[in-house]
């Protein structure tokens, strides 16, 4: 995994949120919003709430009037336009009122075991005062502006598991429809996509009267949520390295998989050849005027239209193993951008062949939260240099290489990446420099005979035990690492919240600086009334 | 294993306490220990440790309270079958964190039993204990006094861990053994999910914790993410 292709990264028919619509839809789940008690102004309460076969959870929604100078996405906000939960099970009116005194205070609140996560959202204050207006006027917005924000609300941090008193994972790990990695995030996100199309329709009937009209369906589902994402992600990225490796794992799987199909049928390369012109499109329309996106939108259009000119008129699809060939030649043919589309647009036919490899994404990292002790030092260092050979030719004393440090601000704990040679804080840093201690280790074994028992090591030099721990997971686990400089003046942290936020299944990556980053959710996807008749796949 | 406590208590918010869920807690004791000078490694070790404790109704946070005020203890020297005392007792830390590593090898448990002298701060022992059952996949029955508890392979406890002694300064000798006994006799101690933390630790806990922090500045909120524009 290097950082530059993560930048590149493309939702599949893996990411989670097609893992989630998927099950709702194959276990023919229910919903319903059985609360609905807001004002003219658009505040109070409502609940929607998703039926499965075993078990039931509510999306608790608390709906504001919030003045425009509070409004912003940053992590340091402390009011928003709705502020959500995701409750687990019925509330009761006894729940609705303490999550009432909590939920809108975020951080500064606390939720319980009952809840299993947190979120907040602004409106996208254009588009969606336009959107009410256009509605109570009796007529619909223009689709171009629909599709150019792409959401009427974008959530700006949705807390999961364990976070301010919410439910661990130990709470969900038994429950099917919560295996696959952040479902319950997942299902959050989704219900809020259609809290707030009913919140334009409430406030456009209010305004309207008789008159107001709702979103015609087929404009409401150019409409996802917005997501503004920091910094927090990426740490993320580096803490987790085994879940991590089950992610990249499945999708390699699962590419490896379609590679290896001798043949192909019509029915896949027309699905292909569908996908494929669907993925042009959006291309076409996907907006940013970020000077990194732009390139790279350039470099995902010319490629694109280079692998559709490949595919119609020079891949033998007679020869055998014609989809392997096609990744073959995308290798050597096409920029990171449509190699890295590619292989989500190989994947998107083959549903049957690798659908399957989404209960491999989740994984308990407590068990592999060891240190083998009597592995002996020759063994590590085999490892070391085997699987950590793209940390060793740096050398880190280097200005340049180890210009940024990570650390967690005092506001509101939020993750940042300072400059270690202008900025205090260095001391304070966080230990997301992998490499650097990866060296470090090396150059420590140098003075360690190959016979002696990592134990004896860690007896002595005991600050090094997480990065052997690395190491050593290193040999089951070869998809565990970042393989790059995480504090070197050239890495773009926006690449790793693209690679996240890919398998999470975003769309409309829009950069706003190389720290941060607007996306959307469930654009294009149906909404919670129309799964049972849609075609989800 | 059902978890007890998943429901929320009806004073969970008359009362000045504060209720964690397990991660929540770890994660908070990982910066306390980082915070009052513990390497990283340590820190994550600490924290996870806190969250065993606490998983099994023990005060994972003051006995890491304790660990962060002591001061003037010692790393074992391994030695088969008997870690011997010197002048100053035992870390419960490094006792623990040895007992792991060297839980294949002769130093460590071997093959049979092992002795350690005078440590203290037994509870935090015990978490690692707990690891090095699931890791060697063995039971093991720990001794101290007249004292004993087991360990299964699963990292959990027997219920005499209810009656562990929660005084840190305690000087014990320990012993561990591979236990032969069935397990299915041993009553195992119920896992929780939800952690209260007085308000008077939260504070202590809070102010090692701050110490990992960086003080906010217009440059860093800046670079942080720079000005949004929520009209667009």
């Amino acid at each position: 995994m290097r950082v530059a292709r993560m930048g590149c990264s493309h939702p599949t028919r893996l990411s989670f949120l097609r893992q989630l619509l998927r099950r709702l839809k194959k276990e023919n789940w229910s919903f319903d919003r059985p609360v609905w008690q807001l004002n003219q102004r658009g505040v109070g309460h409502a609940v929607y709430q998703a039926q499965g076969p075993e078990r039931c959870y509510s999306l608790v929604a608390f709906s504001h009037d919030l003045p425009e100078e509070m409004r912003s996405d940053r992590v340091i906000a402390t009011a928003w336009d709705a502020t959500f939960t995701l409750f687990d099970g019925t509330p009761s009116t006894a729940d609705i009122e303490r999550l009432e005194r909590n939920v809108p205070l975020q951080e500064a609140g606390r939720i319980s075991a009952k809840e299993l996560s947190l979120s907040r959202a602004n409106r996208s204050v254009r588009l969606f005062e336009y959107v009410v207006k256009e509605l109570a006027q009796g007529r619909q917005p223009e689709r171009s502006r629909l599709e150019h924000t792409g959401y009427l609300m974008r959530t700006t941090a949705v807390y999961g598991t364990g976070k301010f008193g919410a439910a661990d994972r130990g709470v969900l790990e038994d429950r099917p429809e919560m295996r696959a990695p952040f479902q319950a995030e997942m299902l959050s996100v989704w219900l809020t996509r259609a809290f707030t199309v009913d919140l334009v329709e409430h406030l456009a009937a209010e305004l309207g009267g008789a008159q107001a009209v709702n979103l015609d369906p087929a404009l409401r589902s150019l409409l996802g949520v917005g997501n503004s994402t920091g910094l927090g992600m990426a740490p993320f990225m580096v803490r987790h390295p085994v879940l991590i490796h089950h992610w990249f794992a499945a999708r390699e799987e699962a590419l490896a998989r379609v590679r290896s199909q001798p043949k192909l049928t019509s029915e896949t390369l027309d699905q292909f050849c569908e996908v494929l012109r669907a993925k042009q499109e959006n291309a076409n329309q996907w907006q940013s005027e970020h000077p990194l996106q732009v390139v790279k939108l350039k470099e995902l259009r010319e490629g694109l239209m280079q692998l559709h000119t490949f595919v119609h008129e020079e891949w033998d699809i007679a020869q055998k193993y014609p989809w392997d060939a096609l990744w073959y030649w995308s290798q050597l043919e096409l920029p990171l951008e449509a190699q890295e589309a590619l292989a989500a647009l190989l994947l998107e036919p083959h549903g049957e062949l690798i659908d399957d490899l989404g209960d491999q994404m989740a994984t308990d990292e407590e068990v592999t939260f060891k240190v083998d002790g009597s592995q002996l030092i020759g063994e590590l260092r085999k490892h070391l240099h085997s699987n950590f050979f793209w940390a060793l030719g740096t050398d880190y004393q280097q200005p340049e290489q180890c210009a940024r440090f990570w650390y967690v601000s005092e506001e509101k704990l939020e993750p940042r990446l300072g400059e270690r040679h202008s900025e205090p804080g260095a001391e304070r840093e966080q230990p997301l420099d992998i490499g650097r201690q990866v060296a470090e280790l090396r150059d420590l074994l140098r003075e360690w005979f190959d016979e002696t028992p990592v134990a004896q090591l860690l007896l002595v030099h005991p600050e090094f035990r997480s990065i052997v721990r690395r190491v050593q997971l290193s040999a089951h686990y070869p998809f565990a690492e970042i393989q790059d400089n995480l504090i070197s003046s050239e890495m773009l942290p926006i690449d790793l919240l693209r690679s996240k936020l890919a398998f999470f299944g975003a769309t409309h990556f829009d950069p706003r600086s190389d720290r941060w980053v607007r996306i959307s959710l469930f654009q294009g996807e149906p909404y919670p009334n129309e799964l049972n008749r849609a075609d989800v796949s | 294993m059902s978890p007890e406590n998943q429901q929320v208590s009806e004073d969970f918010y008359t009362s000045g306490d504060l209720w964690f869920s397990q991660s929540e807690l770890q994660q908070l004791v990982v910066k306390v220990a980082r915070g009052s000078g513990y390497c990283w490694s340590d820190a994550e070790e600490i924290g996870w440790a806190a969250s065993w404790l606490s998983k099994f109704g023990l005060p994972g946070e003051d006995v890491v309270l304790s660990l962060m005020h002591s001061s003037e203890l010692i790393a074992p020297t391994p030695t088969p079958q008997f870690w011997k005392e010197g002048r100053i007792p035992h870390c419960p830390l490094r006792c623990g964190l040895a007992l792991m590593d060297f839980a294949q090898l002769p130093e460590g448990l071997g093959t049979s039993s092992l002795v350690i002298e005078s440590m203290l701060g037994l509870p935090c022992f015990l978490a690692f204990a707990a690891r090095t059952a699931r890791q060697i996949q063995h039971p093991l029955k720990i001794q101290w006094e007249e004292q004993s508890l087991f360990m299964n392979e699963a990292a959990q406890p027997s219920v005499e861990i209810d009656k562990v002694s929660m005084e840190f300064g305690k000087i014990v000798e320990v012993k561990i053994t591979r236990s032969e006994s069935d397990m299915a006799y041993v009553r195992t101690k119920n896992s929780q999910y939800c952690v209260r933390v007085s308000s008077q630790s939260f504070e202590q806990l809070e102010a090692f914790a701050q110490q990992t922090l960086v003080p906010a500045s217009d440059l860093s909120r800046l670079r942080a993410g720079g000005h949004d524009n929520p009209t667009s």
